[in-house]
């Protein structure tokens, strides 16, 4: 089986990319939902951070899959809890409008 | 005997530490028997003193250790010398007999207890000041009469005249006060003692030295601001404003505190401290100027006043005037004879005056008049004091303002002298024409002149013995006693070099004589015959601005409230003004100042998270480019 | 003994009982805080009698406590290697000297007659008694600490304390107050913390411009310490060389700036009156009393102390900023129309000869300096009881809202009359002995200085005599004609405040004595 080696740069440059595409997400879409799944995008882009490195960077080892699987369960709890404060910010407000939400005004 | 001389101020003390502990509700009887008795046991024992002082030198133990200052300890206790032996029985006496009337003439007020309590409180201070053997010692009494006089100028509290009075004549009287602090404070470095005999040994030396002054400038400096002090005290031009006011006291206290005593405290300062005043020829002569300006102003102020016990509150700043200039002259001893005879006399004056004032309740002169048919006795005595204060012959008065007189002329001071004769002369009229308002011709009021009647004994009696010192005090150191007071004074001083003395001059004495006749001559020409009723108004028209410039005090009064206390309270608003909109604006402004700024940057608060995260992202962007840059750029 | 320890614990402790009952039990929180008092007192009133054998057997061989009659020592913390290799310790250390021992015992007094003095209706208890028994604490720990870092935290401790007493009770103003009051404080502890650290890092050497030895150390250059009788010790003749002249005044200036705003000296001084105006009676006893002494304190523990030759060398502007405090306040008083400013304002006026006979620096100017203290702490505090009780009567501190007060209320008016003529230092009162003590020192060195001040003597007669004429003289308002007068319960205060004010007057040489022991180790490190 052929081993074509992806360089390393392409990697990262995809992390990169898809890290520029969440925080985008997350600093201009105006609903929760789609600010929840951009920082879900970032959080991905950390993990292939984390795997490349492990794999191809100077020190290689199996921490950063470790932290990668970290990131995972981290991640899914953190949509738990922030999907779940989504429907009691949307129950008692009646919008997922970030806009609205702006209760430390001033 | 001497040893126990620390009984008199005490005597009075524990009677006051009595009736503070009865409190405001005990009987009058109490409280007056108390204080007499404890006020008689006192004068007892000055008297044992003064018979003892005779025969000894000072005497001065100290008792105990007040304060350490370093090195250097403070010690309290008492000296008997033998002015201040004279001194003692004459307050003693006088407070006795004052003590008795007011049994009488407060009687039915309701503070009677407190009034009996400041009094002993009074009689207590200024029974241990002349005893103090210190000058510090001697500042704390002389504050505390200060006190008594304060509370009890404003004993009747609720008159607004009387709280003036009262707070006017404490500040006064507390700048003279201050210049003795400083003086004390000075003679302290200067010799490194406040006592006497150390302060005046070096002063007599002269060779002492504060860096700044020295030697004959210091003793002067010293010298004057003491004399301040009693400036301040006795009542000299020109700190004299705050006592005629005083006047608003009940009268006993007038007769006691503002004529025969504290006021006379000034003068018992500058005789005790006679040596340092005798080492600046530059103080004494203040001395005698001073004495002399006040002796003929407040004469001159008191020949057109309506107020029967203004006229004597004048007439006591005048006497006290001839007492400073004898002290000024050099005639130590013809001063403190004259304070005695003064204390008697003036006390009378005041409480007949004080006898008149309960009979009819009034104290203007032009609504009294005819009161010798209902107050024969009052009428009387005061009639001895004013031949006493006019100086007739042979009353108390006569031999001791001649001896002033004959003083000034023979040391050569004839323009004291002139002043001098002058005042006696308006003194005489002055006091005449308060006779002869109130005793002679019809009642002018004549509802007032129903009801009037003599007190009850505790009035008259004091009355009569003070008629009778002021009919015989003069022979004390007269002609006819071979000059026994000159002899007892300077019995320690065997060169006479306290002072000056000189034989009785007849055709002097017949000339002071023949002035104060012509003042009572005049005064009974003016005021005595009904039918010469109009003539009192026609001479004051006659006189016109002069009337009107001795009836208005030569308007020093208006002048210090425009000068002292408008620059004060000008002053005062000027510095609040600073405080609150120069010093406490600045700090608002600084306040302010932050406070802006956080208005400013809150508008940065949007409360969006994601314009806050956009700011950090950015903030990581900075920092990222700023550490490539710093690397050396993309390799 | 532990004496000088426990003083600043029973508070401490009687302040965690307050918090432990419950807040509606006025009654138990108020014997908790006078309980926790009174236990101080005594323990103070312990102190002053075993003080004549303390100083007798010398202070302990520690050179942490020299010269310090009883000390107290609990360990605290240490930092390892702080400076040049060497641990330094800082200590729970509190001792009494004459000085101490004098403004600790006035602290617990006063702390003891503000718990009196609360009416219920005024404040809510449990936290008066909490946070006025902490500042008493804070008080007495600063005023006995023997290490820097310790009286800078008793110092922060009373700070604290003081702003939230501020803020307990009174007009609705006093948040603002409070507020004002804790910036310029806590400024002016950064900077007596600046000045005080500045002192113990250059007395080790480290302004020194010598070349260390071989072995890292300076030559001559005493070790590290925080202790203030250590670095009085060390700095006893030291060389300029070690501890260059520049750096002391520079140090110097700083520690009395620090001063001037703790002790609300002009021109920061804006914070008192305010602060006065705007809360209760009580609060400000303790806050007039005490709690703005501590600057003064500073001021001879650490200025004459530490830096005599400084303050030497700028006697002369010290006086005239003293000077100008007693006029400035003597003029500031006479203008206001409210009793409670007036007082602050006269107790800037007092606080100014502190400074005035501090600069003198003689024996006579230190201890009248020292009495001042005690005696401006007594009678600012005794005025404040008074305005406090006749407030709470006539409902106004207003001078022209007041007249005739002795009538209806003869006892209030007379002690009234009492406070006003110490402060005014009538003879026989502690006033008196105060400012002639005071007036000696700076007549000594000052002579032209002096005279200006004195000026203040009448000044002070006559803002507090027209205020009293306003007060209790005159003819009685109606309103006022049915009040009642103070009984025994209430006025007791006031009978012990008399009672202290006349025993300082009539027999000073008690009160001098233990003084007096501070005094000459001031003089000693002068000399």
């Amino acid at each position: 089986m052929a081993y074509f080696p992806i360089p390393t740069g392409s990697l990262l440059a995809l992390g990169a990319i898809l890290f520029c595409i969440g925080l985008y997400g997350a600093l201009t879409k105006r609903n929760l939902i789609i600010v929840l799944v951009s920082v879900e995008l970032m959080l991905n882009a950390a993990n292939i951070n984390l795997v490349v490195f492990s794999r191809l960077g100077l020190n290689p080892g199996l921490n950063g899959q470790v932290f990668a699987l970290f990131t995972i369960t981290v991640a899914a709890a953190e949509i738990a809890v922030g999907l779940a404060l989504l429907l009691a910010v949307f129950r008692l407000r009646k919008t997922s409008d970030v806009n609205d939400l702006n209760e430390n005004k001033n | 005997m001497v040893a126990y001389a620390w009984l008199v101020p005490l005597l009075p003390l524990a009677a006051y530490v009595f009736l503070l502990v009865l409190g405001r509700r005990a009987p009058e009887g109490v409280a007056a028997g108390v204080s007499v008795v404890c006020s008689l046991a006192s004068f007892l024992v000055s008297a044992a003193v003064f018979r003892a002082a005779a025969s000894q030198g000072p005497v001065g133990p100290y008792l105990f250790h007040w304060l350490t200052l370093g090195s250097a300890s403070i010690s309290f206790g008492f000296e008997v010398t033998r002015l201040n032996a004279l001194m003692i029985l004459v307050v003693s006496l006088v407070s006795t007999l004052v003590l008795l009337y007011s049994a009488g003439y407060m009687h039915g007020d309701e503070r009677f207890p407190v009034f009996y309590q400041y009094l002993n409180l009074f009689v207590f201070s200024m029974l241990a000041l002349v005893l103090s053997p210190n000058l510090l010692q001697l500042y704390i009494f002389w504050e505390m009469v200060g006190l008594c006089s304060y509370l009890l100028v404003g004993f009747w509290y609720f008159k607004p005249e009387a709280a003036l009075a009262a707070k006017k004549s404490f500040i006064v009287t507390r700048i003279g006060d201050t210049g003795l602090l400083i003086g004390i404070v000075l003679l302290y470095w200067a010799s490194g003692s406040f006592d006497y005999s150390t302060v005046f040994a070096a002063a007599g030396a002269g060779q002492w030295s504060l860096g700044w002054v020295s030697g004959q400038e210091l003793t002067t400096l010293c010298a004057l601001l003491v004399f301040l002090g009693a400036v301040g005290k006795s009542a000299q031009f020109p700190l004299h404003v705050w006592l005629p006011d005083a006047m608003e006291g009940p009268t006993p206290v007038s007769a006691l505190i503002h004529a025969a005593t504290m006021v006379a405290a000034g003068v018992y300062l500058v005789a005790r401290c006679y040596p340092l005043f005798q080492a600046s020829p530059g103080a004494l002569a203040t001395v005698a100027w001073i004495g002399a300006i006040t002796a003929l102003l407040a004469a001159l102020i008191a020949l057109t006043q309506r107020d029967i016990k203004r006229v004597i509150a004048y007439s006591t700043v005048s006497q006290l005037g001839y007492m400073m200039l004898a002290l000024g002259v050099g005639a130590y001893a013809y001063g403190v004879f004259h304070l005695m005879t003064h204390a008697f006399f003036k006390a009378l004056l005041f409480l007949a005056a004080g006898s008149v004032i309960h009979a009819v309740d009034t104290q203007d002169l032009f609504e009294m008049g005819g009161l010798y048919r209902k107050l024969p006795l009052t009428a009387w005595t005061f009639l001895a004091g004013a031949l006493a204060l006019a100086g007739v012959v042979p009353f108390a008065g006569f031999w001791s303002k001649d001896d002033i007189l004959a003083a000034a002329l023979n040391t050569g001071h004839p323009v004291l002298w002139g002043m001098l004769l002058l005042a006696a002369f308006c003194t005489a009229f002055y006091i005449f024409r308060v006779y002869f308002l109130v005793f002679t011709g019809a009642p002018r009021q004549p509802e007032r002149w129903q009801h009037a009647h003599e007190g009850s004994w505790v009035m008259t009696l004091p009355l009569l013995v003070l008629a009778a010192m002021a009919t015989i005090a003069g022979f004390f150191n007269s002609p006819l006693n071979g000059d026994g007071l000159e002899h007892f004074l300077f019995a320690d001083s065997p060169q006479h070099q306290i002072g000056y003395t000189a034989p009785e001059n007849v055709p002097l004495m017949l000339l002071s004589l023949l002035v104060a006749l012509l003042g009572i001559g005049l005064a009974a020409a003016v005021y005595w015959r009904p039918r010469q009723s109009q003539r009192p108004e026609r001479w004051a028209r006659a006189w016109g601005p002069f009337y009107t410039l001795s009836y208005r005090k030569f308007y020093l009064d208006e002048v210090y409230y425009a000068a002292l206390v408008y620059t004060g309270k000008g002053i005062a608003a000027v510095v609040d003004w600073i405080d609150r909109y120069v010093i406490d604006a600045l700090v608002r402004v600084v306040g302010r100042l932050v406070y802006s700024v956080s208005v400013l940057l809150k508008f940065s608060q949007t409360g969006q998270v994601q314009a806050y995260s956009t700011v950090a992202a950015l903030g990581v962007l900075v920092l990222v480019a700023w550490a490539m840059l710093r690397a050396g750029g993309v390799h | 003994m532990g004496l000088a320890l426990w003083m600043v614990l029973v508070p401490v402790l009687a302040a965690f009982v307050c918090v432990l009952v419950p807040a509606r039990q006025a009654c138990v929180q108020r014997g908790l805080a006078l309980a926790g008092s009174v236990i101080t007192l005594l323990l103070a009133l312990l102190a002053w009698l075993r003080f004549p054998g303390a100083v007798q057997a010398g202070g302990g061989a520690n050179p942490a406590a020299a010269g310090v009659p009883l000390v107290s020592h609990l360990p605290w913390f240490t930092l390892p290697g702080l400076w040049q290799q060497q641990d330094v310790t800082v200590g729970l250390s509190f001792g009494l000297d004459g000085l101490s021992l004098t403004l600790a015992g006035l602290t617990a007094l006063l702390a003891l007659l503000a718990a009196a003095a609360v009416r219920p209706e005024e404040a809510e208890m449990r936290r008066f008694a909490l946070w006025s028994q902490l500042a008493a604490a804070g008080a007495i720990a600063a005023f006995t600490a023997l290490d820097v870092l310790t009286f800078f935290a008793g110092l922060e401790l009373s700070l604290f304390a003081g702003f939230f007493l501020i803020d307990l009770s009174g007009d609705p103003q006093r948040r603002a107050a409070a507020v004002k009051y804790l910036l310029y404080r806590g400024l002016a502890s950064v900077l007596l913390l600046l000045a005080l650290f500045g002192i113990a890092y250059g007395v080790a050497g480290g302004y020194s411009s010598l070349q260390p030895d071989a072995n890292g150390n300076l030559p001559g250059a005493p070790a590290f310490t925080l202790a203030w009788p250590a670095l009085q010790h060390n700095l006893h003749g030291l060389s300029t060389a070690v501890f260059p002249d520049h750096a002391r005044a520079v140090l110097f200036w700083v520690l009395l700036l620090g001063i001037l705003v703790e002790e609300a000296f002009v021109p920061f001084h804006t914070w008192l009156p305010t602060a006065h105006e705007h809360t209760s009676a009580p609060v400000s006893m303790l806050l007039g009393g005490v709690l703005t002494k501590t600057g003064a304190y500073a001021l001879l523990r650490f200025g004459a102390g530490l830096l005599p030759d400084q303050l030497q060398h700028f006697a002369t502007w010290v006086a005239v900023l003293g000077t100008i405090n007693i006029l400035y306040g003597a003029f500031a008083a006479w203008a206001q129309r409210d009793w409670r400013r007036l007082i602050a304002f006269g107790s800037i006026s007092h606080m100014g000869l502190v400074l005035l006979a501090t600069a003198a620096g003689n024996a006579a100017g230190l201890q009248g300096a020292m009495f001042m203290m005690v005696s401006s702490g007594l009678l600012t505090a005794f005025l404040f009881f008074l305005a406090g009780a006749v407030q709470a009567r006539t409902q106004t501190a207003e001078l022209g809202r007041l007249g005739g007060l002795s009538r209806p209320l003869p006892l209030l008016s007379g002690f009234w009359l009492v406070a006003a003529l110490g402060a005014l230092g009538l003879p026989l009162t502690s006033g008196f002995v105060s400012e002639i003590q005071s007036f000696i020192g700076s007549f000594h060195r000052f002579p032209a200085i002096s005279f200006v001040a004195a000026l203040g003597l009448i000044l002070s007669a006559v803002y507090l005599l027209y205020a009293i004429q306003q007060t209790t003289f005159g003819p009685l308002r109606p309103e006022y004609a049915s009040l009642a007068d103070a009984q025994a319960r209430e006025l007791w205060p006031a009978v012990v405040l008399t009672a202290v004010v006349l025993w300082v007057g009539v027999y000073p040489n008690g009160l001098g004595q233990v003084l007096g022991q501070t005094v000459q180790q001031l003089l000693q490190m002068g000399g």
